[in-house]
């Protein structure tokens, strides 16, 4: 019993800390479910996903230089880019097929088993013929907690 | 003895049932996240560290249920058309928790 007892506190506690912790991200939990790494991610479903979340969430800094006096430089001019659409959308797409992470997420990590597809911005933006990517968005799915799929859509000219 | 061991099942129940909670639901994944709370959350938190605020404003709203379903379209593009925005200067998020049950992200863009 004391077996248990310890093992259902290492496998409790360390997630619901986590939502408050610094040192480990707050969504570590569902991170370990579904493998994905985003800056963003909306509370996804084990069952059912399907989602559109921003990749790209920080409009980008123009005139930034490296070095020291670059970094002067360039918080002296706090100039933001906004994000734009442009005319043209692309997508990539990447699966992955693995077993459900019960009973708890955060400890048995799921089972990945086979992940294919490329993803990458580059060729989203291939896709559609795009040369400059102004903003890039993302959609997740998961189907019945064993098939994830996500679709980078960028955006741009 | 019967006490002690009645006690000890029901410890390990609760922290099961906290392990799954937690884990099922997952909290939210953002640059910035103050810290949430597992009953009730309801926040408002930048994506985008800086910029101008921008005459409109549009949201776009994913929903999750139980940590089981999740569906919504929360890209910039969808809070951006909502608003009629075709230049974001500024993007934040609000995030709020019901016990885990419901869970509601919204992408928040400021622009004209």
């Amino acid at each position: 019993m004391r077996g248990l007892i310890a093992l259902a506190l290492l496998a409790g506690l360390p997630i619901v800390t986590g939502c408050a912790s610094v040192t480990m991200r707050p969504d570590s939990g569902y991170r370990a479910v579904s493998k994905l790494r985003t800056a963003v991610l909306p509370p996804p479903g084990l069952v059912y996903t399907k989602h559109k979340a921003p990749l790209v969430f920080v409009p980008r800094q123009q005139g930034l230089r490296s070095g020291v006096l670059g970094a002067r430089a360039a918080s002296q001019e706090r100039e933001f880019e906004p994000i734009t659409f442009g005319s043209k959308m692309g997508t990539a797409t990447s699966s992955q097929l693995g077993l459900p992470p019960l009973p708890f997420p955060g400890l048995t990590m799921g089972l990945d088993l086979f992940g294919w597809g490329d993803a990458s911005q580059d060729a989203a933006a291939k896709s559609a013929g795009i040369r400059q990517i102004t903003h890039a968005d993302y959609q997740f799915e998961v189907y019945l907690a064993i098939f994830r799929r996500v679709t980078v859509e960028v955006y741009g000219d | 003895m019967k006490r002690q061991y009645n006690a000890g099942k029901s410890c390990v129940k609760l922290m099961i049932a906290l392990g799954l909670a937690a884990g099922l639901t997952g909290c939210i994944g953002a640059p910035v996240v103050p810290p949430l709370g597992l009953i009730y959350t309801n926040i408002d938190a930048p994506l985008s560290l800086a910029g101008e605020v921008g005459s409109r404003r549009g949201e776009s709203t994913v929903i999750s249920i139980a940590g089981l379903i999740s569906t919504g379209d929360g890209s910039v593009k969808a809070a951006a058309a909502a608003g009629g925005i075709t230049r974001v200067q500024r993007v934040d998020y609000e995030f709020f928790n019901l016990i885990g049950i419901y869970q509601r992200y919204k992408t928040v863009a400021y622009g004209d």
